[in-house]
Order: C-alpha cells, then structure tokens, then sequence
C-alpha cells in the first residue's frame, strides 16, 4: 500500500513554502505486514518535488535495530549526486543520502530511496522516513507501523 | 483477560541527538504499547527505554541520556497507579488519580539497563482515543513523540458471541378449548 505524504506549508522556513503544489513524500515499501521467513525486503519512499527547487537535500530511512540493511543494496548508490550513509557501522539499520552541494532538486523532479534489509524477529516496528532540505524549517517526518508476523 | 498486545519498537533516528553520534554507535531504542481496559481490569499504557541498543552490533559509543522526561498523554482516561521498573533515583512522577497525563523526571538513567514506565488507567470512553509518549532528554535535540490510536470498543468476532447455554423454557400447553383464532 502506497502512502502519500503531504509536506505541510508550516515545514517551511518563512518566505519558502512552495507555491501552488507542496512537496511530496511517497512511501512505497515494504508492505505493512511480511513474515519473518520471507526473505529481504525493501524499506523505499519517494521524494516528490513540486513546489520550488529544494537544496542541501538529507533523505533518511531509519528502521530498528532488528531490521539490519544488507550491505550495497542501497539507491541510489553514492555518486556525484548523492552520497551514502549506513549507520550504524556493523549492524546498520539506518540509511541517509545527501545532496551533493552542486546540485539541487528542481520542481517537477523526484527521487526514490531505497534499501533491502532481513525482517527480522517477530514483532510491530515503526519505520521513519525523513526528509530535510534548507527550505525547510525543521526534519519533516512520517511514520510507517509495519508487522513481522 | 484484556486482549494482549505486542509492543511496537523503535529506534530513535540520530539526527535527534545534539552530538553528533560516532558512526559505530547504536542509538536508543524505544517499546510502547496500548492495551484497552476489559471489565473490571484497567489497560495500560507501558514505554520501555532501553539505553544505547545493549547488546546489539553497534552499541558501543553513545550517549547516554540525562535530565530524563517521559510523559504519557491518555486523554479522557483516568490513570490509576504509575510505576517505573527498576526504582530510579530522583525520580518524579505525576500523583495518582490524574486525568489524563503522567509525566516522569529523573536525572539518569539505570546503567543502561532498561527503564519500563507502566500507566495503568481506566475509562468510559469508547470511541478512538490517541496516546501519546514523549521522551525528552538533554541530550535530545527534541522531544521524540510515539503516537498510537487505540479502538476503546472491541471488534466483535464470531468467538465473541455468547451462546446460551441453557435451554429454553417449553412453551406452556395453551389452555384447552381456546383457538388459535380465539388467543390472537
């Protein structure tokens, strides 16, 4: 089930709320409930940019401690856009991208974060998909509850 | 018996934290769980910190947390007897018999070992009601908020269905020399 996000005006500092279509955040995967046998999974959000250009962009997936990323699963991969970030080291469950300083995310453009990870034990989590950008007054966040059954 | 509900887990992201965390360390780890009130036994509310991810790849190097706050919103409920698991010093907590909100302070946390706040409660709401658990620390950029949605009337299921077990009273023999028309 895809959940859609929408990045309420009031996240933005004064004077840089986009105008007339907010921001996006697209949460693609995995599904809300999976069982613990079935494999790797991807944790994956869309950035969608539909208002104004958004700079110094920071994407974050954080899962729990249960729900290790394997290792180069992450896209996009570091480049000359974005670079990578798994944390923490040995056992991350965190992934954070950020944007290059030469470039930026103009409106009408997207992005999709992703990583693959083991589902872990069984149990509920709650997964967090954050977004900031120096457009933005503080982390914008969303949550996703998901079941390892 | 109130219907068991699992805890939900959480890992507290590390842009929360106003150090910037050593690549290696684990960030603290957060439990919570609803349980609607059955009866006369009351529900809870519980949040379990465990420190730093013990015991977990990548636990080495954090922070540990001080100037503790934990806070449970339960609205339109009355909460009974809070308790916190294993006994902290200089800790305060919110009287029994508040409505809606307990709150705890204590200044350190237990060795890193996990710190459980209980909140029993009790209402007569039975529409959908919000909690909310915030933990705030010094070492806290801001306030980390756990929200979970909690259905106070049961969802009826075929199992829940009482079926009487009794047998029903025979119909007594109508008196003689009455119709049926005669009875309507």
């Amino acid at each position: 089930m895809v959940v859609i996000y929408t990045i309420p005006s009031s996240s933005y500092n004064p004077g840089m709320e986009p105008d007339p279509t907010l921001d996006e955040v697209e949460i693609l995967g995995p599904p809300t409930t999976f069982a613990s046998s079935s494999g790797s999974k991807t944790a994956n959000f869309k950035l969608k940019v539909n208002g104004s250009t958004l700079n110094k962009v920071k994407a974050r997936i954080t899962m729990t401690r249960a729900q290790p990323i394997t290792a180069g699963s992450q896209s996009p991969a570091s480049n000359a856009v974005w670079t990578y970030i798994g944390t923490p080291t040995g056992g991350a469950y965190e992934a954070e991208w950020d944007l290059a300083a030469t470039q930026v995310m103009a409106p009408s453009s997207h992005q999709e974060f992703a990583v693959n990870f083991s589902p872990g034990p069984v149990g509920l989590y709650r997964f967090t998909y954050s977004v900031w950008a120096e457009e933005l007054s503080s982390v914008v966040e969303t949550y996703q509850d998901v079941n390892v059954t | 018996m109130p219907k068991k509900k699992k805890l939900t887990g959480f890992n507290i992201p590390r842009y929360y934290y106003k150090v910037p965390l050593p690549p290696s360390a684990a960030t603290d780890y957060l439990e919570f769980e609803v349980v609607r009130p059955l009866g006369l036994t009351p529900g809870h509310a519980t949040l379990i910190l465990d420190p730093q991810s013990r015991g977990k790849p990548g636990a080495k190097g954090g922070v540990s947390l001080t100037n503790v706050e934990i806070t449970v919103n339960a609205p339109g409920c009355t909460i009974k007897q809070p308790k916190v698991t294993p006994a902290l010093s200089g800790l305060t907590m919110s009287p029994k018999g508040t409505k809606g909100c307990c709150t705890w302070h204590h200044h350190k946390g237990a060795k890193a070992n996990k710190i459980t706040y209980h909140v029993p409660f009790s209402t007569s709401r039975k529409d959908t009601l919000r909690f909310e658990f915030i933990v705030r620390a010094n070492e806290l950029i801001r306030p980390v908020r756990l929200q979970t949605d909690l259905r106070m009337t049961a969802q009826v299921t075929p199992e829940t269905i009482s079926v009487p077990r009794t047998r029903t009273a025979k119909a007594k023999p109508k008196p003689a020399g009455k119709s049926a028309e005669a009875s309507a």
